[in-house]
């Protein structure tokens, strides 16, 4: 406790009244209280081609009946949840990562919805071994790697068989980032099947930054870097639809029921925001504003991945799960600026979404200086840049995919599922066979269309892919993405559609992996299959 | 079949001592009535019941409002019949949603007779009491608390709680549809299983056989229920994308493994009805605003594919749910089928009925819909009401 409270970043979160249960037994750290500045959270990086830490996931309530679940980390000065981790293509990432849940309550979805929890059977007793146990309880975890183009496998980015359970034991995963791994933010969040949603929406969401962007994207060095995480946190015993609040890393967004979180910038300072929606269900469209007037962002990257070309957007529309990285100019000195969440139609079904501001911009000539981009290492052989030709390829499979949910009343769907065209829908259980099989070498294109009045968020792991088609339209400026808005049928017409170019050729995404709704209670309800990707 | 037979005896002798105590209230004339639990929102008001007198040509008219106190829920689970009427006495029985109780309604006289609680621990919200009777006994399905209420059926459409017992599907999930015969209660879990219980003595106690239907593992849920006349089939409706029918066997008594039915495409089968000649089965389609009718065999059990509405006039194609098909007649096809519309254009769907040589059609009426007595309405029920 005394080491604690001497962390320096964490004594000016002591001063507000948001005390967690952990203040007496520090599982999981302070948050910040309403209203004040926003900071980062504290990064650890690479050191000769390598970084390793110990990473604790850990729960507990606080005082307003939130949830927090919390990637603790122990650094020399006290605990820290949620470290950024940077690391430089080709590096290796290990971590030590131990269980230590004490969640008694059940799945939200058991509890709330009363829908079947589908997972892996569920045994007597508790196995073992991480990669072979099949058990998923509340108190299961493990980590995804979002984005990251690594291989599916146990003690790398695995999530279908990888299920770590309570122990003093900690369980090992060690990555290595690809040489060609595109520069940008990426993230890393928990995936036992059934619990996700409860364990993210619970905080338990960090940040990856592979350096070099600047290296792609020049027009980023030397600016003034910030890296917000947007989350969702949702009282217990209420759902999504009425109860959740948006957080901006960590720190609540409720304005006006509560101050606004402060991002505190030089006037006409450029910085570099590399942003994540890392909320459980909230599609965001998100602005700055000055005087009112949505101002333009020079967008630098889409999922982790630069984009190609110079281009500026008044607007990010973010599903849950995607990222965002944009250069913004502080403003002029005396201007009143706001960084909103501006809202989202979800569709007739959809949680609401509504306006929300996420902080005030108040500038400072003496504002204090974040890190800023500084350069990577160069890579130590020449490597082929990772998606390269992608667009002319000609694609060796075609498929269709469709999102369709079903009702039991008029709380909403309770049944939610992803299936191929033709097929009867299904709800996902962990140990069913792939719904598609592909090889590694394959280039598809894949055609997803909602047929439920709410939107979606498609997402694959493993790999990127090429947003090609919205409703049969191409997209002028192509993207690669790991996650995608499918947006809702109205009811009338034909359905929304969404045409992307799956990029299977890295040798080292062979084996079986999950695409799934990034809504994540849809997710945990069942809108999920699992593809295998043979050698 | 000698079991059949005496069972079969028992049960007609339990119906019918509960008709007698039942039948001391207003006698109508050989007037048809269709009641509505208007169910609004927390807050808004006491929840109440409509009764309208049914025209010749099948149209409701000259609604009267009952206000039964209490509060509603404003929503809910579609195939918890919020509305349960006896068969030979004019008493409805209304769930309010929101203070855990129901209701009785002397249907002749147009009274509220009052309402009773359950338990302390009962509770509806926010999903919503389902209730059924046996012309005995009523049960009333707690969404919240996961239990069902037993209550005796007292002359002057009063009610007497007599206790409540927990349920839990095979995974956990609450009760969502029920249906009786005799001394039988079916029930149905939001979680693919299915249980019956002996309602001999009142207080149900399970049968033992509790089980995950055979839709089940391909994500179908039975959630609507019906039995026929003779206590042969119980028969389900399924929480699904496409619309499918299960039917079990329980003439020995118990749930059988059910035999599942994919009649069509139109979706979501989670309200079902029996047509009182059992030759037909209504299937509200949930979220597209149409009705299937599907051939129904008594003597086989089995379900094959019938006839499919239109889409219903002005149906939004937006939030908009269809449920609790009931028909006007207690005789035949029942000839005219009503069902509650909620949604932002609430109302009461019409459609008539017509059947013959293995092919039918369901013809919505020009009166239809109907403006409901709140955006809220969920469940209808219509007495005479079916005989079985």
């Amino acid at each position: 406790m005394r080491g604690f409270l001497k962390w320096g970043f964490a004594v000016q979160l002591v001063l507000g009244a948001f005390l967690t249960a952990s203040a007496q037994t520090p599982r999981c750290p302070l948050r910040p209280s309403p209203g004040s500045v926003v900071l980062d959270a504290p990064s650890l990086s690479s050191q000769n081609g390598a970084l390793s830490l110990d990473l604790t996931m850990r729960n507990a309530v606080d005082p307003l009946n939130f949830m927090h679940y919390c990637f603790d980390y122990m650094s020399s000065t006290g605990l820290i949840e949620a470290p950024t981790l940077r690391v430089n293509p080709g590096d290796t990432l290990t971590i030590n990562f131990t269980n230590d849940l004490v969640t008694t309550a059940s799945s939200r979805l058991a509890n709330e919805r009363h829908a079947p929890v589908h997972m892996h059977g569920m045994a007597d007793a508790p196995g073992t071994d991480p990669c072979t146990s099949k058990v998923i309880t509340p108190n299961t975890s493990n980590i995804h790697f979002h984005g990251l183009n690594v291989p599916p496998v146990c003690h790398q980015d695995d999530v279908v068989n990888t299920l770590v359970q309570p122990s003093k034991t900690p369980f090992q995963y060690q990555i290595q980032i690809p040489a060609n791994e595109p520069p940008g933010l990426y993230w890393y969040h928990p995936h036992p099947h059934g619990f996700t949603g409860l364990q993210v929406s619970g905080g338990a969401a960090g940040a990856i930054v592979v350096s070099g962007i600047e290296k792609i994207k020049p027009q980023v060095t030397g600016l003034t870097e910030r890296i917000f995480f947007i989350r969702q946190q949702v009282p217990q015993g209420l759902s999504d639809d009425i109860g959740a609040q948006l957080t901006l890393n960590f720190q609540t967004a409720i304005y006006p029921k509560a101050d606004a979180p402060i991002i505190r910038m030089k006037p006409g300072e450029k910085q570099f925001w590399r942003i994540a929606n890392a909320s459980n269900t909230a599609f965001l469209s998100l602005q700055v504003l000055f005087a009112g007037v949505a101002q333009s962002l020079e967008l630098i990257s889409i999922d982790g991945v630069p984009i190609n070309g110079d281009r500026s957007v008044t607007q990010l529309d973010m599903p849950p799960a995607g990222r965002a990285e944009v250069i913004i100019t502080g403003p002029p000195a005396g201007t009143p600026a706001t960084f909103i969440h501006k809202g989202f139609d979800t569709g007739a079904t959809g949680d609401p979404s509504p306006e929300q501001m996420l902080a005030k911009i108040v500038t400072n000539a003496n504002a204090a200086e974040q890190p800023a981009v500084a350069g990577a290492p160069a890579p130590a052989r020449p490597v082929t840049p990772r998606f390269s030709g992608l667009a002319a390829i000609k694609p060796s499979a075609t498929r269709k995919l469709f999102f369709s949910e079903s009702a039991l009343g008029t709380a909403g769907p309770v049944n939610f599922f992803l299936a191929l065209d033709g097929q009867i829908p299904h709800l996902f259980t962990m140990d069913e066979p792939p719904a598609i099989k592909t090889k590694v070498g394959a280039v598809e294109d894949w055609t997803f269309e909602n047929r439920t009045p709410e939107q979606h968020a498609f997402h694959m792991h493993q790999i990127h892919f090429l947003v090609t088609a919205i409703n049969g339209v191409a997209v002028p400026n192509p993207t690669m993405q790991d996650t995608v808005i499918i947006p809702h049928w109205n009811g009338k017409g034909p359905y929304p559609s969404v045409t992307v170019r799956m990029d299977f050729r890295d040798p080292e995404i062979a084996g079986t992996f999950v695409y799934h709704c990034h809504i994540l209670d849809h997710e945990d309800g069942g809108m999920m299959q699992k593809i295998e990707v043979d050698p | 079949m000698r079991f059949v037979t005496v069972f079969m005896l028992f049960i007609l002798g339990a119906h019918g001592s509960g008709v007698a105590q039942a039948a001391r209230v207003s006698e109508p004339a050989s007037t048809t009535y269709l009641i509505t639990n208007d169910d609004p929102p927390r807050k808004i008001g006491a929840s109440s019941g409509t009764v309208f007198t049914i025209a010749s040509d099948g149209t409701p008219q000259n609604g009267t409002k009952v206000t039964m106190g209490g509060s509603g829920a404003g929503g809910g689970l579609f195939n918890a019949n919020r509305v349960s009427v006896l068969r030979d006495s004019p008493c409805a029985f209304l769930s309010i949603n929101g203070a855990g109780e129901v209701g009785g309604i002397d249907i002749g006289a147009l009274q509220d007779v009052g309402n009773t609680a359950g338990s302390s621990t009962d509770s509806g919200l926010p999903d919503g009491i389902g209730v059924v009777n046996n012309g005995s006994y009523l049960y009333a399905s707690f969404s919240a608390s996961q239990t069902i209420g037993a209550f005796s059926i007292m002359p002057g459409c009063s009610l007497t709680f007599l206790g409540d017992i927990s349920v839990a599907g095979k995974q956990a999930g609450n009760v969502k549809g029920m249906a009786t015969h005799g001394n039988m209660l079916v029930v149905t879990y939001g979680d693919g299983s299915i249980e019956s219980f002996d309602i001999t003595g009142g207080i149900p106690v399970s049968h033992g056989d509790l089980q995950n239907a055979t839709g089940f593992n391909t994500s179908r849920f039975p959630a609507g229920v019906d039995i026929t006349q003779d206590g042969h089939y119980a028969i389900f409706g399924d929480l699904s994308t496409t619309t499918t029918i299960e039917v079990s066997d329980i003439s020995s008594g118990k749930l059988t493994k059910t035999k599942l039915y994919d009649v069509g495409a139109a979706g979501n089968a989670v309200s079902i009805y029996l047509s009182p000649d059992q030759t037909l089965l209504y299937v509200a389609n949930t979220n597209v605003g149409k009705v299937s009718a599907v051939f129904f065999n008594a003597a086989t059990g089995k379900v094959s594919r019938g006839c499919t509405s239109a889409k219903l006039r002005g149906w939004p194609d937006d939030w908009q749910f269809l449920t609790s098909p009931v028909t006007q007649l207690n005789t035949g096809t029942g000839s005219v089928l009503y069902m509650a519309e909620y949604g932002a254009l609430a109302g009461i769907a019409i459609v008539n009925v017509s059947s013959s040589g293995g092919k039918c059609t369901l013809t919505e009426a020009a009166a239809s819909p109907l403006l409901a007595p709140t955006t809220t309405l969920l469940s209808i029920g219509v007495y005479p009401a079916r005989q079985f």
